[in-house]
């Protein structure tokens, strides 16, 4: 046996040993780089998550690769003068995304804060579900915040995480080595890890997912916000703006001035959350009051 | 529209003086002028025929969901109407003007015992029913101008006295809008949210808090449960 060959063998056997570990496919574990994929490439790997995912749930996915809109910058706004706490813009987004239930994720976090306060350290977000608005009491939900500079990206060592052209942060989970360096980053929070395999009940599944988005993940990924990516790339509003029961949550495009986002910033009074930090959130909050 | 005119009217004006030296270059300049200006001008004269801003705001069309009142007591001439029985001439008969009441309109504000007790009026202290709701034709809403306005227009009706909030209706800033923030969106009306009659928003029941991690530290591991 010649060196070269000796070295194949051990390489090859190496591989198998490595891929038996775990229960990832071959296809999977050479998948390149979302940006870096070619047209064949995705089309593979569109196929590949279809059919994994079927032989899984037992049922067939629409899975977009939707590249970001052209002259489109999105952007939120959050009423605080009118948001009550009621936390259905959680359930929404836990069943719009695809969030596992057991171990709990949850990309939306409302925080219960005591009038004339605005100390985050201060805030509650276990508080129970009673009656709300409380008396005495604001709320305000923290999810990704899209930061035009933001610090999770910089500090990915896979690069894994990076911003679209549209302003949204987004995760290609195939490439998450699950090292939480991001979520040590975020100031914000916002970011969620697998510690266990998701779980989620089969007849609550959305099947309609995107592969930035709320794909069904995997243990020992990181996943956040994308401003629900399956459906603002296709025109929709998300999913937490049109379950807000009060009309709280803003979304569009901020460069096109007759869009409700262009409004508020013009006529409210917004701030953004640490702006100190200059993250540059893409996430406004505004009092209409 | 008449400072346009005016603009060109000052500027012709100075340039007299200098139209003898220069005749042909002005009057092409002029003329150049004109054919920019003139139709857009003509056009603006057109659109401003309509009374002002009121007959802007009413031709303002906005998407809305069916109101709520027509899954339920609408339509209100089911009862309230003039019984058509005795009258010969069709076009009396559709104009629905002449007849008796079924029962007659009592104008004067009471406290209503018969029908509607369900209703709550808690709505500033002067107001009741005819304020909003049109006496004679009942399946429409009637504006302080006089004007009849159908349900799904009744955002008019509110905005007569919460201009500022009906300002930022119109530009997204209040209220609820789903569909599509690039395209086609529906507008929820007023009385989607509000009720028009205790139009105060009702506390909510929250939804359960996200489970404590604490599970694990103090003896409660989760899966051990199962």
């Amino acid at each position: 046996m010649d060196r070269r060959k000796f070295i194949k063998g051990a390489v090859s056997s190496l591989a198998v040993l490595a891929l038996s570990g775990c229960d990832q496919t071959i296809e999977e574990f050479l998948q390149n780089h979302f940006l870096e994929m070619s047209k064949d490439d995705m089309e593979a790997a569109r196929n590949r998550l279809i059919k994994q995912y079927r032989e899984k749930f037992g049922m067939d996915f629409k899975l977009g690769m939707e590249p970001a809109l052209p002259e489109v910058l999105y952007s939120y706004g959050l009423d605080l003068s009118r948001c009550i706490g009621c936390r259905r813009c959680v359930s929404a987004c836990v069943q719009e995304n695809n969030q596992s239930r057991k171990p709990q994720i949850e990309w939306i976090r409302v925080l219960r804060m005591k009038n004339g306060s605005l100390d985050l350290e201060e805030s509650e977000h276990y508080y129970e579900a009673e009656m709300v608005p409380k008396e005495g009491y604001y709320t305000i939900p923290i999810q990704c915040q899209q930061c035009e500079n933001p610090p999770c990206v910089k500090v990915c060592p896979t690069k894994a995480t990076w911003q679209e052209p549209d302003g949204i942060v987004v995760v290609d989970y195939n490439w998450c080595i699950g090292c939480r360096y991001c979520m040590a980053a975020c100031p914000y929070w916002a970011r969620r890890f697998n510690f266990a395999e998701p779980s989620i009940p089969k007849d609550e599944i959305n099947p309609n997912i995107h592969y930035l988005g709320n794909r069904p993940r995997m243990r020992g990924v990181v996943e956040k916000c994308t401003f629900c990516i399956q459906r603002t790339r296709k025109g929709r509003y998300p999913a937490c703006v049109e379950a807000c029961p009060v009309g709280a949550r803003k979304f569009g495009n901020i460069l096109d001035p007759e869009s409700e986002i262009s409004k508020v910033i013009e006529t409210k009074r917004v701030f953004r959350l640490k702006a100190e930090l200059n993250t540059q959130p893409r996430f406004y909050y505004f009092f209409s009051i | 529209m008449k400072s346009t005119w005016g603009v060109i009217a000052t500027s012709t004006a100075e340039k007299e003086g200098a139209m003898i030296r220069y005749p042909s270059t002005i009057m092409g300049v002029f003329l150049l002028l004109v054919l920019c200006i003139a139709p857009k001008g003509m056009a603006e004269t057109a659109g401003n025929d309509k009374p002002d801003k009121q007959g802007a705001e009413a031709a303002q069309e906005y998407s809305v969901p069916p109101p709520l009142v027509y899954q339920s007591l609408y339509p209100c001439q089911a009862c309230h109407r003039r019984d058509t029985r005795g009258v010969s001439s069709q076009l009396e008969k559709e104009s629905g003007f002449l007849g008796k009441y079924i029962r007659k309109p009592d104008p004067q504000p009471r406290i209503l015992i018969k029908m509607h007790r369900n209703i709550n009026l808690n709505h500033a202290e002067w107001m009741w029913c005819l304020n909003c709701h049109d006496t004679d034709e009942r399946n429409y809403l009637r504006l302080i101008t006089g004007e009849k306005i159908s349900f799904e227009k009744s955002y008019r009706l509110c905005g007569q006295c919460h201009g500022s909030i009906f300002r930022d209706w119109k530009i997204g800033i209040h209220g609820r809008r789903v569909g599509n923030w690039k395209g086609k969106k529906l507008y929820l009306l007023c009385s989607h949210c509000h009720d028009p009659h205790s139009p105060q928003f009702r506390k909510l029941p929250a939804e359960d808090p996200p489970r404590s991690p604490n599970y694990g530290r103090w003896g409660v591991i989760e899966h051990e449960q199962e």
